[in-house]
């Protein structure tokens, strides 16, 4: 009885227009959930896979030390390192060039993982489009700049040899 | 053959083979890292652990020789125990910085330890301090790295034959260096240690941290600097040549190289390279386009056979072309400008060895191969100083000596050969022909020739006995400075020989009568009966690596491709039966006739590759002044040099490493090389230039690649296969009396007394020719030439080293650093040739051989006083 009489009064559909309703006069604010990109950004959870970045030791050196192991790991090929001898002293491996195709980046991760000396990171950044395309493809400087933001130095962990 | 039982698998292996090899024939991999295929087994890093059955204990596969009924075990438990922990071993002090060190990627130690070991290292105490020594100028050791195989030691010794490396301290402690201390190598830098160094504990300074082998593109290919002819492979990477490969199982270098060779490709990618093609406006050299640069040539080029005939043009092709370069060259300069003026650098004195070669043996192919040369059970050697100028062929017979091979060395100075020698004979200068002739004359009397040449050429040998009668051992003795039983002993241990082998050095070849000393040491060896062509012969050593190919090719006036003879009518319509176009029948000018051709005004156009005569003949010359007077010279080269300064127009060629094509090594064994990169700058291979020109010319000879060349290099060579040949030997021996005698004949050198020193410039081992000189590495070795000298003769002029030396004689003076030495007798000096500051060799003159018109100028005589620097 009481079926049929929602049935023929349309209760159901009322009840979940009201509920429309409702949620349409509830504006910005505590309650609401619409995040009124780009004026507020989302939260983002540690483990975010954003733009790369290059990192540096705590007395300011780069930590790269040019071992190409992310251009090898890269899955989407899209780094470029070029390492040598660094000039003052010749026994010091560095990378002369370093490059990121952001372009082709796939946001793996997996370079960061490959790196030994903990040079390239992850930051939270993902706003990323250009009206140029070169202009997002990442130079060591670029690189290095984001990661000295995004990264107050921090020391790093000892491989092999001591310096 | 025996049959032994390898993880239940039966394998046949040849009897005393390693257990090692064994496997790795049957498939089964046992890892090692003290082991290499080239070096005797040692058993150092007992990584090849397996189990033998009835043997106590595990055993190193690398030293145990397989036996029948042998049962072995790779794979077990214990066995995976073992090697884990023999590679933790391995690693107790290992720094483990691989992504720094620069062997990553291609580590024998990575590559164990990612597979058999556990990648886990218990002892943690403080790593123990080791030698890091970065100050040889080309090899630097980290030691730290180093897993103590010895590979280094032993491959320094067992191979190259130096010893310069040893192992000192003890244990642990052990680390690697110079035999005599201090941390220069100061050895011959082939390279062989790090290259076989399976960890990064000696690395080249050169390559340092410029690349890990997975971003490098590998090109098998030959080197370019000398006749030895090597493989290796040249590691690129974005058109830049980043270091030098080898692998131990290709090539007739087996690995081998020579510094020229391992270090010295850096000229490549040299800044100074040409990259476009020059043109001379007013008197300066301004870039211009190919375009303009080979019309203009062609114009020229035209006119020029227009008023003065296609004879007043001429061209000379450097040794360093490929065979498909230089067959187009003359084919350019017989067809489409129609004239047979062409020579090559082989007119530096090589072509004398060739030009006997062929006037004895015929056109075939002919000379000893380094192979033979390995296996020889004698060889006599004469004034070839080989282990500077053919390191590899050097190789090889420092590699016989040590088997047992009675080597006799004879030079006007102690040479690094010598060492190995069962006789080392040092001759006084200028009197090689009087110990080649005494060493026939020893034949002849001790009735040392062999029995069936006795039979067949009797009248030959009497012939040589009348031309050599006047010749006693007393003029020898005093002449050459070498006793007769000394001769005898010589000429005795050659004819006895069942594998003898000549080496022919450019103390002969390059040297007035080097053709007749040439034809007279093939007498020798015809009457010894050491030239039946299964491994007993002559081996003229190759200073340019294609200066056989391009006296194959026909880059000489007097020899069409395929040796054949240039003035001989039939043999001429041979070829231009193929070509479809006949080849001017003028006889064409060699390089000493070319300049003087100028001289006199009959040649007005020069077209000149890859020499640089303004830069090698000496500057008081008559050539010198030609090159000033001619109408228009075309240079193509590499390198701005001295004479591309005289030029009208420059043209930019590309090096070895950019271009495809064929090189022909000194024992005649044509190799393939790959281009690795793209031409630098708008620089071009030198067979598209003519191509280029040639179509210009109103002749096009159009390839589609250097291949489609040597197809028709390969119809040429098949179609003029000439029967008279077939015994040459037979015909040779015919010679007349008269003929004999003037080959016989000997100059007298005489010193003049103003001048009391007789200079000669000469090869080294670190530099070839002038690409060395725009190589990092041989420069970094050797940057500067230094006078040898006598220190008798040093004390006499008070010269003490370090010092500058004042050379003088009619033609000028230099000053030099001099190297006081005691391996070059009395009187003698000796100067690197390779290079142009300063300039020794203008007090040299030209001298032009008499024969084959080689013209030479690598000696003079010189008057030397201490310089006291003025301040
Ligand atoms: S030698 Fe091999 S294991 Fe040792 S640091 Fe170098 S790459 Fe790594
Ligand atoms: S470079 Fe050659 S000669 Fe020198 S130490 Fe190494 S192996 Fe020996
Ligand atoms: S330097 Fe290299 S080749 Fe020599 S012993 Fe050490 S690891 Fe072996
Ligand atoms: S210069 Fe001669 S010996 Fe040395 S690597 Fe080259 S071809 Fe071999
Ligand atoms: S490989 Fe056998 S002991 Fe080293």
């Amino acid at each position: 009885m009481i079926k049929f009489l929602k049935n023929i009064f349309f209760i159901d559909i009322i009840v979940g227009l009201l509920l429309t309703l409702k949620h349409f006069f509830m504006f910005k604010g505590k309650r609401g959930v619409t995040i009124e990109y780009p004026d507020e950004k989302r939260p983002l959870p540690d483990g975010y896979r954003g733009l790369l970045c290059l990192r540096r030791k705590d007395d300011g050196s780069e930590r790269c030390v040019g071992c190409t192991l992310c251009e090898a790991y890269c899955p989407s090929k899209c780094i470029t390192v070029v390492s040598a001898g660094s000039e003052a002293d010749p026994m010091k491996r560095y990378a002369k060039f370093y490059q990121i195709d952001i372009t082709k980046c796939v946001f793996c991760g997996y370079c960061v993982d490959a790196c030994p000396v903990e040079a390239l990171a992850m930051t939270k950044r993902y706003e990323l489009s250009q009206y140029e395309k070169g202009t997002i493809v990442m130079t060591k400087e670029k690189l290095l700049e984001i990661g000295d933001e995004d990264y107050p130095c921090q020391p790093v962990r000892q491989t092999g040899r001591k310096d | 053959m025996v049959k032994l039982t390898i993880n239940n698998k039966i394998v046949e292996a040849p009897d005393g083979m390693l257990l090692t090899e064994a496997a790795k024939m049957a498939g089964i991999e046992i890892p090692t890292l003290c082991y290499h295929p080239e070096l005797q087994p040692y058993g150092g890093c007992r990584l090849c652990l397996v189990r033998i059955e009835k043997m106590p204990k595990l055993q190193t596969a690398c030293t145990t020789r397989v036996c029948d009924n042998m049962v072995v075990t790779t794979e077990s438990p214990e066995i995976e125990k073992a090697r884990k922990g023999m590679l933790e071993f391995v690693l107790t002090y290992h720094p483990l910085d691989c992504p720094i060190c620069d062997k990553g990627g291609e580590c024998e130690l990575q590559n164990l330890v990612f597979k058999f070991g556990s990648g886990f290292r218990r002892y943690a105490e403080d790593i123990e301090e080791y030698t890091i020594d970065t100050n040889d100028p080309l090899i630097d050791r980290e030691l730290d790295r180093c897993v103590r195989c010895l590979r280094c030691v032993r491959v320094c010794d067992e191979v190259q034959g130096v010893t310069n490396l040893t192992a000192y301290n003890r244990g642990s402690h052990t680390e690697i260096g110079p035999f005599m201390g201090g941390s220069i190598f100061n050895c011959e830098y082939c390279g062989s240690c790090v290259s076989i160094c399976p960890v990064g504990a000696l690395t080249s300074k050169l390559f340092k941290y410029k690349a890990r082998p997975w971003q490098t593109k590998r090109t098998e290919t030959i080197c370019t600097y000398c006749g030895c002819g090597c493989q290796f492979a040249l590691e690129t990477r974005n058109g830049e040549v980043l270091r030098v490969v080898t692998d131990y199982d290709k090539g007739v270098n087996e690995g081998s190289l020579c510094t020229r060779g391992r270090f010295g490709y850096s000229f490549i990618n040299n800044k100074k390279r040409l990259t476009t093609p020059l043109i001379k406006t007013n008197t300066k050299l301004e870039p211009t386009s190919w375009d303009e640069a080979t019309d203009i040539i062609a114009d020229r080029f035209k006119k020029i056979i227009e008023n003065n005939g296609p004879d007043a043009i001429a061209g000379i092709i450097t040794g360093h072309c490929t065979n498909e370069d230089i067959y187009l060259f003359q084919k350019f300069m017989r067809l489409a400008i129609g004239t047979n003026n062409i020579d090559s650098a082989a007119r530096y004195g090589y072509i004398n060895a060739m030009s006997a070669i062929k006037q004895v043996i015929g056109s075939k192919r002919f000379e000893a191969s380094l192979e033979d040369v390995a296996n020889a059970d004698v060889i006599l050697s004469i004034c070839s100083n080989i282990t500077e100028v053919n390191p590899i062929a050097g190789l090889k017979v420092r590699r016989a000596a040590k088997r047992g091979a009675e080597l006799i060395a004879a030079d006007v100075r102690d040479t690094d050969i010598a060492k190995f020698a069962a006789q080392n004979l040092i001759i006084k200068s200028g009197s090689e022909r009087w110990f080649i002739h005494g060493l026939i004359k020893a034949v002849l009397e001790e009735g040392l020739y062999d029995n069936k040449v006795y039979k067949e050429h009797k009248k030959f040998i009497n012939n040589l006995n009348s031309a050599l009668k006047g010749l006693l051992f007393e003029e020898i003795e005093t002449k050459t400075g070498i006793s007769e039983k000394d001769i005898i002993n010589a000429a005795k241990a050659y004819s006895k020989a069942k594998k003898g082998v000549i080496i022919l050095g450019q103390g002969i070849t390059h040297q007035q009568d080097g053709y007749k000393s040439s034809l007279n040491l093939l007498d020798l060896c015809i009457l010894t009966g050491n030239i039946d062509g299964k491994g007993t012969a002559i081996l003229p050593l190759c200073d340019e690596n294609n200066e056989y190919g391009a006296i194959e090719m026909g880059a000489a006036p007097e020899f069409l491709p395929g040796l054949l003879n240039a003035g001989d009518a039939r043999q001429r319509d041979i070829i231009s039966k193929i070509w479809d176009k006949k080849i001017p029948s003028k006889k064409g000018l060699t390089m000493p006739e070319i300049f003087n051709g100028v001289l006199k005004g009959k040649i007005k156009a020069l077209y000149i590759i890859g020499e640089n005569p303004a830069g090698t003949f000496p500057q008081k010359s008559e050539f010198y002044e030609a090159l000033q007077k001619l109408d228009f010279l075309v240079c193509q080269d590499l390198f701005p040099t001295a004479t591309c300064e005289l030029a009208d127009i420059v043209l930019p060629a590309s090096s070895f490493a950019e271009k495809d094509g064929t090189f022909t090594n000194m024992e005649g064994r044509a190799q393939k090389i790959k281009a690795a990169i793209n031409p630098v700058g708008e620089s071009r291979p030198d067979y598209q230039i003519f191509s280029a020109l040639s179509e210009k010319m109103g002749y096009p000879m159009d390839y589609d690649n250097a291949d489609a060349i040597l197809k028709e290099i390969a119809q040429v060579i098949e179609g003029c296969g000439l029967e008279e040949e077939k015994d040459a030997i037979g015909n040779y021996v015919k010679i007349s009396l008269k003929d004999l005698k003037e080959q016989y004949e000997r100059k007298e050198e005489k010193l003049p007394a103003k001048f009391p020193f007789k200079l000669k410039l000469g090869p080294v081992l670190f530099h070839s020719g002038k690409l060395s000189g725009y190589s990092d590495g041989p420069v970094r070795i050797l940057p500067e030439g230094r006078l040898k000298i006598n220190p008798n003769d040093a004390d006499r002029l008070g010269i003490i080293e370090g010092d500058r030396a004042l050379l003088k004689n009619a033609n000028g003076e230099v000053k030099v650093k001099v190297e006081i030495t005691d391996r070059i007798p009395e009187g003698l000096l000796f100067y690197p040739e390779h290079f142009m500051y300063p300039a020794v060799r203008n007090l040299c003159e030209i001298d032009i051989d008499k024969d084959t018109k080689a013209n030479y100028f690598k000696s003079t005589f010189v008057a030397v006083e201490r310089h006291v620097p003025e301040h």
